[in-house]
């Protein structure tokens, strides 16, 4: 699963998230792509589920980007363990994810495989996604 | 020119937070940049400047109506929001039809690659728009890329490979990659995460067990 290879602090505030995505919200690679209409935390695990989804249903063709990585570590207190005592442990990481974020781009693959695997994918993710198509992206209104 | 799409235009007297109003009553708010002068505030009809968009392109010359006459201006900067993909802000740019501007014109791929149609390679898009000097008569919708003859692996297109008309300049890198074909992966190769300035992408960053069963701790490169 994705996560950072060192950080310079271990743990991190919830913070907001605000706004929508102001930059990584257009297709940059491919042709195909899911992008968020809603904003939430998608964790490392639901971001490899989806890869897996995409890579297997595009039956090894073609090519996937991802266009988040889950930076943001998440502390969790053992179970039955009275408050205070600090932080709990990392338990897991996940990225912020803000309405109009350009989650996965494909290309290479036709049509209706990347359509199919993308609509697949889409279930793997807590946030809500559509789909968007390079040729169909610079219509505006 | 006569063919030149031509839009209604109104001066502007709402600002700032208060926009917000305009884009309820279907307008957008919408500036027209006079290099060395001063600018001017616009309102236009959001249905008129979007078709104009989806027809001429995010670069196209067009014809402004004031009520106190005609300007012909630049399409310079269109904002769409990212979500529901309606337009926020125009940006036009006057120009004078007898002087060059640089502008930026979409890319079209066209033809058939063949090594589209074989296993294991397909055509990577490097660019989506190129910067070209021309008169703002002559600046074209798209700018057509032929990919017929792209084949083997390693096969590309570069800027300066582009079949422009003589009365188009091209700016920037002539090396700059514009298509190439490229092998497909296959999945057991490690997760690509797209890398970021800002530090919200993978920069500097692996893919965590995957790195462990492969052989890679190459994340954003490809």
């Amino acid at each position: 699963m994705l996560m950072p290879k060192r950080t310079k602090y271990q743990k991190m505030h919830r913070g907001r998230m605000r706004g929508v995505a102001s930059r990584g919200n257009r297709l940059a690679h491919g042709d195909y792509g899911l992008q968020a209409v809603s904003r939430g935390y998608v964790n490392a695990r639901q971001i490899e589920a989806a890869r897996r989804v995409l890579t297997h249903n595009m039956r090894r063709q073609g090519r996937v980007w991802i266009g988040i990585f889950p930076d943001k570590p998440i502390t969790r207190k053992p179970v039955e363990v009275r408050m205070g005592g600090g932080k709990g442990a990392v338990d897991h990481w996940v990225a912020i994810v803000k309405p109009g974020r350009m989650l996965f781009e494909i290309a290479g693959v036709e049509d209706e495989i990347a359509r199919k695997a993308l609509l697949l994918a889409m279930d793997k993710l807590s946030v809500r996604t559509r789909l968007v198509v390079r040729e169909e992206e610079s219509l505006v209104g | 020119m006569s063919d030149r799409p031509s839009l209604a235009a109104e001066t502007r007297s709402v600002f700032g937070r208060k926009v917000a109003q305009l884009r309820k009553q279907g307008l957008v708010p919408a500036n027209l940049v006079v290099p060395g002068g001063d600018s001017r505030a616009l309102q236009i009809n959001e249905h008129d400047i979007a078709t104009i968009i989806r027809r001429e392109g995010r670069s196209g010359l067009v014809e402004l109506r004031f009520s106190d006459g005609k300007e012909a201006a630049l399409l310079d900067e269109v904002s769409v929001h990212p979500v529901n993909r309606r337009l926020q802000h125009v940006v036009f740019r006057h120009v004078d039809l007898d002087t060059n501007v640089q502008v930026g014109v979409q890319l079209e791929l066209v033809g058939d690659a063949p090594a589209d149609q074989t296993s294991g390679r397909f055509v990577v898009r490097e660019m989506d728009e190129i910067s070209i000097e021309c008169l703002p008569e002559d600046i074209p919708n798209v700018v057509e890329v032929d990919v017929s003859g792209l084949s083997e692996i390693g096969d590309h297109i570069r800027a300066k490979d582009l079949t422009l008309p003589e009365y188009l300049v091209l700016l920037g890198d002539p090396d700059a990659m514009v298509v190439h074909v490229q092998a497909e992966r296959i999945e057991s190769e490690p997760i690509e995460a797209i890398g970021d300035e800002d530090g919200d992408g993978a920069e500097g960053m692996v893919a965590g067990d995957e790195a462990t069963d492969d052989d890679g701790d190459e994340s954003g490169e490809s």
